[in-house]
């Protein structure tokens, strides 16, 4: 399988001076690859470039073959690269779980038959079918995740990007989410982005990108990778 | 906080939850002009009774309706206040007349929120003000922006709850005297208005990324057709607003 995202010295500039600087990786199509580090280090930013959200000041990002840096691709990429946030509430924009699921199928265009059955589509994907007529306030944090990324599966995409997406949900519902994703992956041929600060977490992909004040630290398999930060980190307790 | 309940949907299966939205709107606008076109006792009656007899249909709890919109009589009892204070004749039965269709507004207001939701309510107001395109406003925009601030209401309430209760844990005093009062809630207001803004621009890239604005015309989980409930309660309602209308000519 080929790359679905190609990412060449890529840069971003923010105005409070945090960014991304000259990062480069490939992603190669149905893979599970977890992205860590620290706080402020520059994830979320990423998940945000790779979805066009936030602009590219230097290098070259293709999703799927699309440049993301040309507006005209920018509706293109987020119908393959479907992106998740941390917090399930400020993302969900309907009350009754099928109308938010819905959401994005009919933001473009999809006729109602077909948005109604990509909703039960997505929703019996995330195992949430049984709740499709339920008031979002009912459900569970854990729940509201699951119908957040029910609403990104509508669009059918090719990759997923999930920022911190079980940084706020008790451990049951995380192990339930982690399923699921691997699920994704192994089953549905869905390439997943997935961005945590748990190293248990990371130790679930097939590989792990770790970044730091805005560059691509270290990249390899997760077990390595995570040696040579914690090698790293008391090296710089020592030295301190 | 809690108690403030506007703008909240109560799920159920009643009659008035399956109605057409875009028709749930335009009777709640000839309600409104009912209210006011009625200036007798007997009409007034009648708008009350039909109230009534419209949450009794809904199947929403009458504590319900009651408690979604309590927190804003006081502005009906403030007006009420006013127009007995500026009339010279009959200030009190003035007062009382505004304060009954103020409050039967509020109920009938609520009686839409609790029956329909956000989402609902954003395919009804594109429906019915569909012919404004043609002047090229964004209809579209404006109905989605009231289906999200529906939304939102009870999330800012909780979030204002959970403000309130972390002041006080580190011993702000919300009691005392009006003054004191209004002084205090700034340490709600100032927090609250920065998580809001913060929820409205990761909303925003949520919908950006959910490709909302892409181009395309916006479709609908459900295609709104006309049932025969709604064509029932057209009719019905159609004899309700003729019947006020009556009314006000017989007792002009």
């Amino acid at each position: 399988m080929g790359a679905v995202i190609r990412a060449r010295g890529i840069c971003t500039s923010y105005r409070t001076g945090f960014g991304l600087r000259n990062i480069s990786f490939e992603i190669e199509e149905g893979s599970f690859v977890c992205i860590t580090g620290p706080n402020g280090g520059g994830k979320s930013t990423l998940a945000k470039v790779l979805n066009g959200l936030v602009s590219l000041t230097g290098g070259t990002l293709e999703v799927c073959g699309l440049d993301v840096n040309d507006e005209n691709n920018l509706d293109g990429v987020r119908r393959q690269l479907g992106l998740v946030f941390q917090n399930p509430d400020n993302q969900i924009v309907s009350v009754v779980v099928k109308e938010d699921v819905a959401f994005g199928p009919c933001n473009i265009g999809l006729e109602p038959e077909e948005v109604a059955k990509r909703t039960s589509e997505a929703l019996s994907l995330v195992g949430m079918s049984e709740y499709a007529s339920s008031p979002v306030t009912a459900l569970s944090g854990g729940q509201k995740q699951l119908v957040s990324l029910a609403g990104i599966l509508a669009f059918r995409p090719r990759i997923m990007v999930l920022d911190e997406i079980t940084s706020m949900i008790d451990p049951v519902e995380r192990r339930k989410i982690l399923s699921i994703l691997k699920d994704l992956v192994k089953n549905h041929g869905i390439t997943v982005l997935f961005i945590t600060h748990r190293f248990e977490e990371c130790l679930a992909a097939d590989r792990l990108l770790y970044i730091e004040d805005g560059v691509l630290v270290a990249d390899g398999r997760p077990e390595d990778v995570l040696r040579s930060v914690i090698k790293a980190s008391d090296r710089r307790e020592e030295n301190a | 906080m809690r108690d403030v309940t506007f703008g909240r949907y109560y799920p159920s299966k009643g009659p008035l939850h399956e109605l057409n939205a875009a028709l749930k709107l335009l009777f709640l606008v000839l309600y409104i002009i009912s209210l006011f076109i009625s200036v007798s006792y007997t009409g007034l009656c009648v708008c009350i009774i039909f109230i009534f007899l419209c949450i009794i249909v809904s199947r929403v709890p009458f504590k319900s309706v009651l408690r979604s919109f309590r927190s804003m009589i006081i502005l009906a009892f403030v007006s009420s206040v006013i127009v007995c204070l500026t009339h010279a004749d009959n200030g009190a039965l003035a007062a009382f007349t505004v304060f009954v269709r103020l409050t039967c507004a509020l109920c009938v207001s609520a009686l839409l929120t609790l029956t329909t939701t956000p989402s609902e309510v954003a395919d009804g107001i594109q429906s019915s003000l569909s012919f404004l395109r043609v002047f090229h406003i964004p209809v579209q925009d404006i109905a989605l922006s009231v289906s999200i601030t529906l939304h939102f209401i009870p999330v800012l309430q909780e979030e204002a709850e959970k403000i309130y209760n972390a002041q006080k844990s580190r011993g702000a005093d919300f009691s005392g005297n009006l003054a004191k009062k209004a002084s205090s809630v700034v340490s709600i207001l100032v927090p609250l208005f920065a998580s809001a803004f913060r929820r409205a621009g990761e909303l925003a890239d949520s919908m950006e990324s959910r490709c909302y604005g892409s181009g395309p015309e916006r479709t609908r989980l459900h295609s709104a057709g006309i049932h025969e409930a709604d064509v029932l309660a057209s009719l019905l309602f159609a004899s309700y607003f003729l019947f006020t209308i009556s009314v006000r000519l017989l007792l002009w």
